[in-house]
């Protein structure tokens, strides 16, 4: 078969279909890692969302043994597949938000707090401080 | 001429050498991934607040056991005592858990007081500060008040003495499992006296009223309004080892006046806690209290 074509035109065919094939490859491989990064970014806001809820719920169940004032530092990372995010506080509906943009995705956890009084607040993902004063909890970035 | 298998074998090495690449980068992804989900998972089950109450109810359930113990030591004669003996062992108690807390790089300490009082609807009176037991009683031209003293299950031989004041006026009332019950007024004199001691006792002190003039009670049946705002106030104070139920209702006039004594006050003793922790991440500060019926 070799000898049908030219040793040019050989070369240009494989060529050819070693860029297809690359281009195949990445265009698939991006499509996957996007697809993870989406699952990532969701997964890693159900960890921090459930991490930062039993913290508060800690904080709540504190308060059972005496009147608790305190001070809280956590550390969070600041992005989450690659991206940044927000966390919000909603006092009525007793949850945690947390979004990302790019990939846009949402985690909700429910939160249960019976003796604390929750300050609504939304901030920047990363670092924070929980602070609990005349049984109130707020949250600060950090 | 050109070798081609060698260009097929160049490209075959190309594609396998960049699918390996990207099946690695994947896995590590999703490695990465498990292991970050796994560190979050885990940290909540060692949360620092959480180890902080631990720490919290595990000191107050050792000065239960320190406040049993002192109590049920025959050698200590009186309050001031028990409170000397069980403030000590508490400060061991302290030591130890600030030694603890050094350890794991953390201040950890523990203030606490502890105060005798009456537990009135739930709040706790200080015993030597006087309860109003009546307000707007002003006209009144007569006044009766009557203490009933309920003995607390403890140990023979018990002795409880109380003195009950209400302005000038001031009454003890001294009860033992061998002698009684006695009356004693603030001259010495016994005004009452029962021997059988009964466990439950009702005792009609007073039939007159304060005299707002010389401050002292009129034992007479009639008399001037207790104060010039019509307030009748009342300080109990246990003299020794007294820790009865106390109930005390005041009749002006032959009726009863709501008061927040009219149901049974316990003596209680009262321990306030104070715990400052500091860590790298957490600043706490809980204050809380533990409060039991006197037993001695």
């Amino acid at each position: 078969m070799s000898r049908a074509v030219s040793v040019t035109l050989d070369y240009v065919i494989m060529l050819g279909i070693s860029t297809i094939a690359i281009a195949g490859l990445v265009t698939g491989a991006g499509a996957v890692l996007d697809d993870h990064s989406q699952a990532t970014a969701q997964t890693e806001l159900e960890a921090i969302g459930e991490t930062l809820a039993a913290e508060i719920e800690s904080l709540d169940r504190a308060e059972s043994v005496g009147t608790v004032d305190a001070e809280y530092d956590l550390k969070f990372p600041r992005s989450v597949a690659g991206s940044g995010y927000s966390i919000s506080l909603q006092a009525d509906e007793q949850t945690l938000e947390l979004r990302t943009e790019a990939p846009p995705t949402e985690s909700r956890v429910e939160l249960s707090v019976d003796r604390l009084s929750i300050e609504t607040t939304t901030i920047s993902g990363g670092s924070l401080r929980l602070v609990v004063r005349d049984n109130t909890l707020t949250m600060e970035k950090q | 001429m050109a070798n081609v298998s060698q260009w097929d074998r160049g490209q075959m090495l190309i594609i396998g050498g960049v699918l390996l690449a990207t099946t690695l980068v994947i896995l590590v992804l999703l490695l990465n991934s498990a292991i970050y989900v796994e560190n979050f998972s885990s940290r909540g089950a060692d949360s620092e607040v959480d180890r902080t109450v631990n720490i919290q109810q595990e000191i107050q359930a050792e000065y239960e056991a320190i406040v049993s113990n002192s109590e049920s030591d025959e050698e200590i004669a009186d309050w001031a005592e028990l409170n000397e003996t069980i403030t000590d062992q508490f400060s061991l108690l302290v030591d130890h858990h600030h030694q603890r807390a050094l350890e794991r790089g953390a201040f950890l300490d523990i203030g606490m007081t502890l105060e005798r009082g009456l537990l009135l609807d739930g709040y706790q009176t200080e015993l030597d500060e006087p309860v109003i037991l009546a307000e707007g009683i002003t006209g009144s031209h007569s006044l009766e008040l009557i203490i009933n003293l309920t003995t607390l299950e403890k140990s023979t031989p018990w002795n409880e003495s109380l003195k009950f004041s209400a302005g000038e006026w001031e009454m003890f009332i001294n009860r033992t499992s061998d002698e009684g019950v006695q009356l004693i007024g603030a001259d010495g004199e016994t005004l009452v006296s029962d021997g059988n001691a009964p466990e439950e006792t009702r005792i009609d002190i007073l039939g007159g009223a304060l005299n707002d003039e010389s401050g002292e009670f009129d034992w007479s049946s009639s008399g001037t309004p207790p104060t010039e705002d019509g307030t009748f106030e009342l300080t109990m104070d246990p003299q020794n080892e007294a820790a009865p139920n106390i109930e005390v209702s005041l009749v002006a006039n032959g009726s009863t006046v709501d008061s927040d004594l009219d149901t049974a006050s316990p003596i209680v003793d009262r321990a306030s806690l104070e715990m400052q922790y500091r860590s790298g991440d957490l600043e706490l500060s809980m204050n809380s209290s533990i409060t039991r019926w006197a037993d001695r």
